[in-house]
């Protein structure tokens, strides 16, 4: 026979204004299977929970109701309060008489106080099918896997690995890096990008704790927090990596010319390359798409000057398997393409570059040796019109969203044209300057006054040529006036995009994205760097736009959050997940089609007892269930049961009134 | 066969009964914990009033709300139902209101078809922040379970004493 | 024989006769039968959809719902104003079909709309429905020499989510049709700038301003001709020029053919039966280009900048 005590809260004057707490308590005495009701001005108060816990000792109790507010807000503090007293928590039911009684009737005390009693009754019937349950430990397997090595990916490898944690880091380039390796200096202080990221790089691959497994993918991740094995595959490099020294004979006599992506094809690299000179890890691969002896069997120059044997024409991608307990997820951005912009003729003007261009014709070790030049015809130039907002906040023809880091990059990049070529002038088309930051603002101000650039706020509508020079029509608003500016080369600030393969990604680990292909974090305020699968993290502009500072700190908040789940050698999950009755299971497997984190498998058990005939039962994995309860309602035997919602709980609380 | 059936059982819903004097109707609510019960706490903490018939049952998620549920308060308390999960596209647990959204019709037409008003159940979408579309739809559903009268001749207690 | 529903306009009877009877000789030799939607009516432009809405639907609506009773399925339409009316119309009254009932209300006599016929511009007609490549079949006597500067005007492509045709911004047809003539069309980056339209009559200076600039534009491009698809370009370019050029102290001398004038001298069509006279701008300046090709070709500086995906061998 159950006992159930009951204790009704005043909170205050919270409840007991509207609510008759008094005979609340009287009414709930007449239920036969409640042994002890009492009431009291704050339940939550460590005097409250002090009743309730010499309530359940002196009245030998079987579960407990307390009416008070909403469960989501003290449910914790009570569960604990039995805890104490020696009771399984979950025996306990909230019945939330305030959010969904006093405050919401406040005008009619007699309803509320009947309403209250029905919540109390329902609590208390429900309170009675309630069960002893557990939290649910899970083994941890402690390595991490991180996703992408720019410079979020390298920060949270690092922290984590200082932390005496495996890591596997993962890259899909030849080398490690990112667009940060792309960059000439960085705002708001100039440090060289090169400068403070190349240490960091050659941390990565020197550390003891750290796999790093470059020209990779991964392409499978299968099982949950703790426990999940991802399989990688490892692209042919075509070279030995244990034996290649990195001499670099074999670039300089590949007669193969392609697009050098690091420098945005401004320039050619060659077909067997290292991105760049400071490379992690320092050895190059071969482009098969562009390697004739790959495509048409013709050339072999590598093979025939390596003194080390290391060119492997006939090397295999490989697939490498490991097993990992968290995945951080730091793929980046990619630089949005302008081509709908067809008002400014680009595509159409050689002249037209995009700031990531830029970047590279003045950085030191960039294709045009530091200064900028117009692709048309080689000469630097003196006027150059920088186009803020190309692709951001433009429903038309971009993007809704800001993408944070222009105002700030295009202010850096008039500071440099204004360190590379001294009698240039720099124009600023701008909507807006965003310089929301540790020392940005000042920076900004700075740039404006030392370069003398010319900041005109508005759109540009039209770009064309005039001779060979760029005529860049813009409305300055705050005059109300159209101006033109002949400019020698403009500078697109294109917007930051997602990477276009991020759905992929997101589908194979099993997480969302949002409408522009960004990862979605798990709340958008307190839980910006978990996903909504548990053991998933996101760092950096994966997960939306974000300058380096912003980045290498969620970086490190995904550290912190690995090493935290990694804390102790098994997790703790709530127990309020699925459980089969495999007696009842007719083995429809309606369950596994509904569940939404593939926590349901089949299983094959024998028929009956000692048989050796078998029969096919659905298995519910406790780690990785959630507890949603889909399964429960679409199971026709009534096999499945929701722990905490149970069928005769819900039951008991619809007949209770 | 079919319509005979239907003609008889339509005689659940008595509209020429008069309600008792002062008859307040029972609303049973079942709501998803992460949305639509978040919501109706918004709802008390935005002190915003609402018809006192609604009895609050919560649950994980809509998809968890089983017909059957919906059935039994019918046959033993309430006079209508309100299930309310969250918008679909924003569910919890990823895509459990649609598996909720589509069971819901068809459980709608199966009340229908043995007599039942349509306005006996009803399902809506608040999502946590919808503090006052929660105060809007009870007073709806309130409202509308108001005008069918009590379900008097299906209670169960009812067949029992005849 | 194809058959095709041509709703002329207005202008086609004043002043732009000869784009109207260039646009039939060049549909002879394309083999293409004109229908005229019978009793059509004016489309509306441009005074009624500044005024109210139900007239600027309801005049369009009527001729569609004639052109229905017709069995071909594509009404062809000269001027870029009426093709701009009856296209606006169309896509707007088969996203709402609430409005089309609403609207059908007021031409209830002539019958039902029920948007069966698909509206283009006859640019869009040569462009998709005949293509470049017939085109270039029936040239008999190439342009070759000839530079001109294709000018579409703001209502052929635009807005992008009616016409759904070319580039709002950058568009080629014409171009591609030109050069199938032999004709060489210049990079001409005033292709969609406004030419002051209607404000010719109310405000002339802001025509003169304007169609200025597209003239200096063109001239600037190398184009010994201006090539047009819409009545109204046309006579601000051609009617306006040497108004412009006493304002501006400068002399163009460029004239503005309409794309048929071109096609229909290509296909071999008599020179007396192209209607040059008409134009304000003698022509015969820059059609004596035909045929003098410039013998060495202008030398393109390399460009530092790899272009091409493709890998090359040294």
């Amino acid at each position: 026979m159950a006992r159930v005590g009951v204790f009704v809260c005043f909170c205050g004057a919270n409840i007991a204004d509207y609510v008759d707490v008094p005979q609340v308590v009287e009414e709930v005495k007449r239920i036969k299977e409640v042994k002890f009701a009492t009431e009291y001005k704050y339940m939550c108060s460590d005097p409250g929970q002090g009743m309730i816990r010499d309530a359940i000792v002196q009245n030998k109790l079987t579960s407990i109701v307390v009416a008070a507010c909403s469960p989501r807000m003290h449910e914790k503090t009570f569960r604990k309060a039995l805890s104490d007293a020696g009771m399984n928590p979950y025996l306990l039911e909230v019945a939330n008489i305030r959010e969904h009684s006093s405050w919401v009737h406040q005008k009619d005390k007699k309803a509320a106080t009947e309403k209250a009693m029905d919540l109390c009754r329902m609590a208390v019937a429900k309170s009675i099918a309630n069960e002893q349950l557990h939290e649910i430990s899970v083994p941890v397997t402690k390595r991490a896997l991180v996703i992408g090595g720019g410079i979020a990916g390298i920060q949270a490898a690092l922290d984590i690995a200082d932390a005496r944690i495996p890591v596997v880091l993962v890259e899909r380039s030849p080398s490690i890096g990112g667009k940060m390796a792309q960059l000439d200096e960085t705002f708001p202080t100039l440090d060289c990008a090169q400068c403070i990221l190349t240490p960091k790089m050659v941390d990565v691959a020197s550390h003891p704790y750290i796999e790093l497994i470059p020209y990779s993918e991964v392409i499978e991740l299968q099982g949950f927090v703790g426990n999940y094995k991802v399989r990688i595959k490892k692209k042919a490099s075509y070279v030995n990596f244990k034996t290649c020294t990195g001499c670099g004979a074999c670039w300089q006599k590949c007669p193969v010319k392609v697009p050098n992506e690091y420098n945005m094809g401004i320039d050619k690299r060659k077909a067997i390359y290292t991105p760049f000179p400071q490379a992690v890890p320092n050895k190059p691969v071969i482009d098969a798409e562009h390697c004739t002896m790959l495509t048409k069997g013709k050339c072999g120059i590598c093979a025939k000057v390596c003194d080390k044997g290391s060119i492997d024409y006939t090397m295999q991608d490989e697939i490498i398997e490991r097993e990992i307990g968290a995945v951080v997820v730091a793929t980046g951005y990619d630089m949005w393409d302008p081509k709908p912009y067809e008002e400014y003729g680009v595509g159409r003007f050689k002249d037209i570059i995009t700031s990531l261009e830029f970047e590279r014709m003045v950085s030191a070790n960039g294709p045009t040796n530091g200064v900028p030049i117009r692709p048309s015809d080689g000469k630097v130039p003196k006027n150059v019109v920088f186009i803020k907002c190309v692709g951001s906040r433009d429903e038309a023809k971009g993007i809704e969203y800001c993408s944070k880091i222009c105002c700030m990059y295009t202010t850096k990049h008039t500071i440099l044209l204004h360190h590379k070529v001294h009698d240039s002038h720099a124009y600023v088309f701008y909507m807006d300057i965003r310089a929301a930051g540790k020392g940005y603002e000042e920076f900004v101000k700075k740039a404006q006054v030392d370069t003398g650039t010319t900041y005109l706020r508005g759109r540009v509508s039209k770009i064309y040529k005039k001779g060979d020079k760029l005529m860049v029509r813009g409305e300055d608003a705050q005059l109300g006036q159209v101006v033109e500016v002949e400019a020698d080369m403009v500078v697109l600030a294109t917007a930051v995009s997602a990477p276009k393969d991020n759905p992929d990604l997101a589908r194979l680990l099993g997480i969302s994205y949002d409408k522009y292909g960004y990862l979605s974090e798990a709340h958008p305020k307190l839980r910006p760097v978990e996903t909504a699968k548990a053991g998933i993290f996101l760092a950096g502009c994966t997960q939306a736009p974000k300058d380096i500072p912003e980045t290498v700190s969620q970086a490190s908040a995904c550290a912190a959050k690995v090493c935290g789940l990694f804390a102790g050698d098994t997790m703790k999950k709530d127990p309020m997940v699925s459980t089969i009755n495999n007696e009842y299971c007719s083995g429809c497997q309606n369950c596994v089609k509904v569940c939404p984190y593939g926590a349901i498998v089949t299983d094959d058990v024998p028929i009956g007892h000692g048989s050796k005939e078998l029969r096919t039962v659905a298995k519910i994995n406790e780690g990785v269930c959630q507890g949603c309860g889909s399964c429960v309602a679409i199971c026709r035997s009534m096999a499945i049961n929701l722990a905490g919602f149970t069928d005769p709980q819900i039951i008991n609380e619809i007949v209770s009134i | 066969m079919e319509a005979e059936v239907k003609d008889q059982l339509v005689s659940i819903e008595k509209p020429e009964l008069i309600a008792p004097p002062n008859w307040e109707p029972v609303i049973m609510g079942i709501l998803c914990n992460w949305c639509s019960y978040a919501g109706s706490d918004l709802t008390g903490t935005s002190r915003i009033q609402y018809p006192p018939n609604i009895r609050i049952i919560r649950v994980p998620c809509s998809s968890r709300v089983d017909p059957w549920f919906l059935i039994k308060s019918l046959q033993t308390t309430a006079d209508g139902v309100l299930v309310s999960g969250c918008h679909p596209g924003d569910c919890h647990y990823i895509s459990g209101n649609y598996f909720a959204r589509r069971r819901f019709l068809v459980t709608k037409k199966l009340l229908n078809f043995v007599g039942f008003h349509e306005n006996r159940i009803q399902f809506s979408w608040v999502s946590a922040a919808e503090g006052p579309k929660f105060a809007k739809v009870v007073n709806k559903v309130t409202e509308d379970i108001k005008k069918l009268g009590p379900l008097h001749l299906y209670k169960k207690e009812n067949f029992e004493k005849k | 024989m194809k058959k095709l529903t041509y709703f002329p306009g207005c202008s086609a009877h004043g002043t732009s006769e000869e784009f109207d009877s260039t646009l039939k000789l060049v549909l002879k030799t394309l083999d293409v039968e004109l229908e005229d939607i019978p009793d059509w009516n004016c489309c509306g432009a441009t005074s009624a959809h500044v005024m109210t809405e139900n007239l600027a639907y309801a005049l369009p609506m009527r001729n569609l719902v004639l052109a229905e009773k017709l069995e071909n399925t594509t009404m062809g339409i000269a001027c870029a104003s009426c093709y701009q009316r009856m296209k606006v119309t169309k896509v707007h009254m088969d996203e709402n079909p609430e409005l089309a009932q609403r609207i059908n209300t007021t031409v209830v006599e002539e019958g039902t709309y029920k948007g069966t016929v698909d509206v283009k511009s006859m640019l869009q007609y040569f462009y998709e429905d005949i293509g470049v490549e017939t085109i270039r079949g029936k040239v008999t006597k190439s342009l070759a020499g000839l530079k001109v500067a294709c000018y579409y005007g703001c209502l052929l492509t635009r807005p992008k989510n009616i016409t759904k045709f070319d580039s709002p911004e950058y568009p080629v047809s014409m171009d591609q049709i030109c050069e199938a003539l032999g004709a060489t069309a210049t990079e001409f980056d005033y292709k969609t700038e406004c030419c002051g339209a209607s404000f010719s009559i109310s405000n002339t200076e802001v025509v003169l301003n304007l169609s200025g600039q597209i003239l200096a534009m063109a001239k600037e491009s190398g184009a010994h001709a201006i090539v047009v698809a819409c009545p109204l370009c046309q006579s601000n370019l051609d009617m306006r020029q040497p108004d412009i050029e006493k304002q501006q102290g400068v002399k163009y001398d460029i004239p503005v053919f309409y794309i048929t004038q071109l096609m229909a001298l290509a296909f071999g069509n008599p020179v007396d039966q192209l209607k040059f006279p008409k134009h304000i701008v003698p022509v015969e300046g820059a059609l004596a280009n035909i045929g003098k090709i410039d013998p060495v070709p202008q030398k393109v500086k390399k460009p530092i900048k790899a272009v091409e995906a493709e890998s090359e061998v040294e």
